[in-house]
């Protein structure tokens, strides 16, 4: 009977024993870039700080005049300087019936998308 | 015939390959078990930037009533610290939220809230025991406030830019009263002077609580002054003070407890719990500051409420009136009083000639985290003074032998100096020659009465002219016989300067007044 | 025939190299926890800061006041330098609240739309110097509302909405 010849089997045995090595080097490396990078990123892509200021803006925005023009000015520049598409509404009070005024918020920034009804305290 | 040299290898390579395996995958967590325990910074300006955003952007938890109304005993109510004025208004912090927040103790638990433990819970989050220093810099007040430790050379820091909201106050002066009318030509010795609070429109006419007076929410201070030059020669006395509050057409009559009796006279003190049984004589004026928590334990978010105070004077005499003609004040009754021609109490509003509105000042936030041993700071001290020697302050220039030791309240370590009971100072040269960026730190603290106040300063031509850096009078917050820390950045005139000069003084002051210093630190950067 | 009596020995070899390596490496990423060079911390607390101190200018200190940066960018004409800002900005991103002082340098510009045609026109507001090869700067932003004439040549002064764009960096 021919018996097998497995005098190399320890060859693929040890290809095994280092990519599986590897695999779990690799794993450690990542795991600890993480700590890191997501901290710093997440707070750097979500821009809190601009829609904050956008909203912002936009809110006391609702008791001036020439609000047409104004709402040009953020679409054309936010789309301009901050690669970000902005659209909103805003609803003027209208005594005595409702007192508070209201805006509708869009904004994207082909990463972080948001949408916010505001109403006047 | 079986040749089992190749297996023994397969058997070994086997066991080994899962004893390597699962010896990886035990290491492969290793990281995970240390990881809050190396010196990386990664991790730490993360949690600095957690903790900024928490103080600087969040009102704290609970919300109503305030977290900083819990006092000491109830400290264990509060959940999360927050310095801003409300969830929408990021970055600006209220006064009261930071006074509450920098009322640090390091021992008594009965006194503030204890560092590390509490503020652990509250700001900085997690069981990992990190170290941290948060510190408060007024830019417009020139003070600078802490909860922490000495830095180490390498930590997690993030820096936040903040306002802070003032407090608004009136002062009822001579000139406003007369122009007013409130100086009655009665000739009476019974007096009723009310003060409205109308809740209803302060809370309606300013919605933006960055602006808004909220007494629920800040302090009010109001200030009954000249008094004295009313009718001079008279014996003044504060009767006693009523509060009303006018809900939805109904007044009621607000017990005052003796936690918020007005001051006399400047005084750093209220007014004893034996008072309005035993009156008080009043030489000049009254100051009436009432707790936020009173004011939001009367429900008075939407009613108004009424202060009436009651002034008597002896001989009888013209005198600041605007309640009645002369009203029955042991029998005041809501309508028939406020609601009255004779009465026009002043109203306590938006407007600038009554109030002086509250301000927001600039100020900065700082926070460091790191973890592990405390080593000194990095600044080089060019000259430091704990005052621990017993001919204290003998190294310093004393203008007289009213500056001593002192090893009663307050000092660190062994003993501050004391500077007392009549115009005094001690001064110190410090030739800062080969060193810029010339800072000094000290704590001060004092215990006044009267127009007394100390002053720290520091002078580039050796004493001839002087610039303030502090200067605490008689009723501030830090004058309540505590020691507390300040810190200063000189400007280029002390660089390299053989004639840089400290001075602190105590000034017209007389037997009683007492100013006291401790740790000064002058450091610098070499060129 | 091959002989594998040495075969031990070589896996022996092999494992011991692995152990070492792993030893090595598991040392050095213990006590050092790997992060990549562009985690990008450093700009994140840039920004924040700049982000804060425009917010700090652009709020009124009480009630009935313009807010600083309004009141600067309307006081400037279009295209000329004002030193409040830099005073200002530099003065609230700079503090510390110990000792010294930081060193950011900025450049500050204002950005308008042009109502004719839509075209976004920027000018500059201030700056400590310019940006040198090889620096690295974060962009901060603030949006405020001015009473101004925008571009110059309009025939009046109206509600407009700028933008003011801060370039930031440390020496």
């Amino acid at each position: 009977m021919a018996r097998l010849n497995d005098d190399a089997q320890w060859i693929i045995l040890m290809g095994f024993l280092i990519s599986f090595s590897f695999f779990f080097l690799a794993l450690i490396i990542n795991q600890s870039t993480v700590v890191g990078q997501t901290t710093a990123e997440s707070v750097i892509e979500f821009p809190k700080n601009d829609i904050r200021d956008l909203v912002g803006v936009i809110t006391t925005n609702t008791s001036r005049s020439n609000t047409t023009v104004v709402n040009s000015d953020i679409t054309v520049i936010s789309l301009h300087r901050k690669n970000a598409v902005v659209r909103y509404s805003l609803i003027q009070p209208n005594p005595p019936v409702d007192l508070h005024s209201y805006a509708s918020i869009h904004y994207n920034n082909g990463v972080t998308t948001y949408y916010e009804n505001w109403t006047s305290l | 015939m079986t040749d089992d040299r190749g297996n023994l290898s397969v058997d070994f390579l086997a066991g080994f390959t899962i004893f390597l395996l699962a010896f990886i995958w035990v290491i492969a967590m290793i990281p995970g078990l240390l990881i809050g325990l190396q010196a990386y910074t990664i991790d730490y300006d993360a949690v600095a930037y957690r903790t900024g955003v928490i103080l600087a952007e969040d009102p704290g938890w609970p919300v109503a009533p305030a977290w900083e109304s819990f006092g000491d005993p109830q400290k264990y109510n509060v959940t999360r610290f927050g310095l801003a004025i409300s969830k929408d208004t990021p970055n600006i912090l209220s006064q009261d939220k930071v006074n509450r927040f920098f009322n640090v103790s390091t021992t008594n638990p009965s006194v503030g809230f204890i560092y590390p433990d509490d503020y652990q819970k509250r700001a900085i989050f997690g069981d990992f025991p990190y170290r941290f220093r948060i510190s408060l810099r007024d830019l417009d007040n020139y003070r600078t406030r802490t909860v922490g430790e000495q830095l180490p050379d390498d930590y997690g820091y993030i820096r936040r830019v903040v306002k802070i909201k003032g407090t608004s106050n009136a002062t009822i002066n001579k000139s406003y009263m007369t122009s007013h009318s409130y100086i009655k030509t009665d000739n009476a010795t019974t007096h009723v002077f009310s003060i409205l609070i109308n809740n209803t429109k302060l809370l309606s006419e300013i919605r933006d609580p960055a602006y808004q007076i909220d007494p629920s929410r800040e302090q009010l201070l109001i200030t009954v002054a000249d008094l004295s030059s009313i009718c001079p020669g008279t014996a003044i006395t504060l009767n006693n003070v009523k509060i009303y509050k006018l809900d939805s057409g109904i007044y009621s009559n607000v017990p005052l407890p003796a936690s918020n009796n007005p001051f006399v006279d400047g005084s750093s003190t209220r007014l004893p719990s034996s008072w309005p049984g035993i009156p008080a004589p009043v030489n000049n004026n009254v100051t009436i500051k009432f707790n936020p928590q009173y004011i939001d334990s009367m429900k008075a978010q939407n009613s108004q409420i009424f202060i009436a105070m009651r002034f008597d004077v002896s001989p009888a005499c013209t005198f600041l009136n605007n309640t009645q003609a002369v009203p029955d004040y042991n029998n005041l009754v809501g309508k028939d009083t406020f609601e009255n021609l004779n009465t026009t109490p002043f109203d306590y509003n938006y407007h600038p000639d009554n109030v002086t509105q509250p301000k927001l000042r600039d100020a900065v936030l700082a926070v460091a985290v790191w973890s592990g041993e405390t080593v000194a700071a990095p600044m080089t001290a060019l000259f430091s003074d704990d005052f621990e020697s017993a001919t204290t302050p003998d190294d310093w220039t004393p203008q007289s032998g009213w500056s001593d030791p002192w090893y009663g309240t307050p000092h660190y370590g062994n003993s501050s100096v004391v500077l007392r009971d009549q115009p005094t100072y001690i001064t110190k040269t410090i030739p800062t020659a080969g060193y810029a960026d010339i800072s000094v730190s000290f704590e001060m603290g004092t215990q006044l009465s009267g127009a007394v106040f100390a002053t720290a300063e520091w002078s580039s031509d050796g004493g001839t002219t002087w610039n303030l850096l502090k200067q605490i009078n008689n009723g501030d917050p830090e004058d309540n016989n505590a020691l507390y820390p300040f810190a200063y950045q000189l400007p280029a005139g002390a660089d390299n300067n053989p004639a840089f000069t400290l001075r602190f003084s105590l000034v017209n002051a007389n037997a009683g007044d007492r100013a006291f210093i401790d740790n000064v630190i002058v450091g610098g950067n070499p060129y | 025939m091959v002989n594998t009596d040495g075969q031990l020995y070589t896996i022996e070899g092999f494992a011991a190299g692995l152990i070492m390596i792993m030893t090595a490496y598991l040392v050095v990423s213990a006590t050092s926890v790997y992060t990549a060079g562009d985690t990008h911390i450093s700009d994140m607390q840039l920004e924040q800061l700049g982000s804060d101190a425009l917010k700090i200018m652009a709020t009124p200190a009480s009630t009935g006041e313009i807010s600083p940066l309004q009141k600067i960018i309307e006081v400037t004409p279009v295209g000329t330098d004002n030193a409040t800002f830099g005073k200002m900005f530099g003065n609230l991103t700079n503090s510390k609240t110990g000792f010294g002082t930081d060193h950011i340098q900025f450049i500050a510009s204002v950005s308008y739309r042009n109502k004719t045609d839509d075209s976004v026109s920027i000018y500059r507001l201030n700056s400590t110097r310019n940006l040198a090869g090889g620096e690295h700067a974060v962009r901060t932003t603030k949006w405020v509302i001015v009473n101004k004439k925008l571009p110059p040549s309009a025939p009046f002064a109206e509600d407009r909405a700028v933008l003011v764009e801060v370039l930031m960096w440390r020496d």
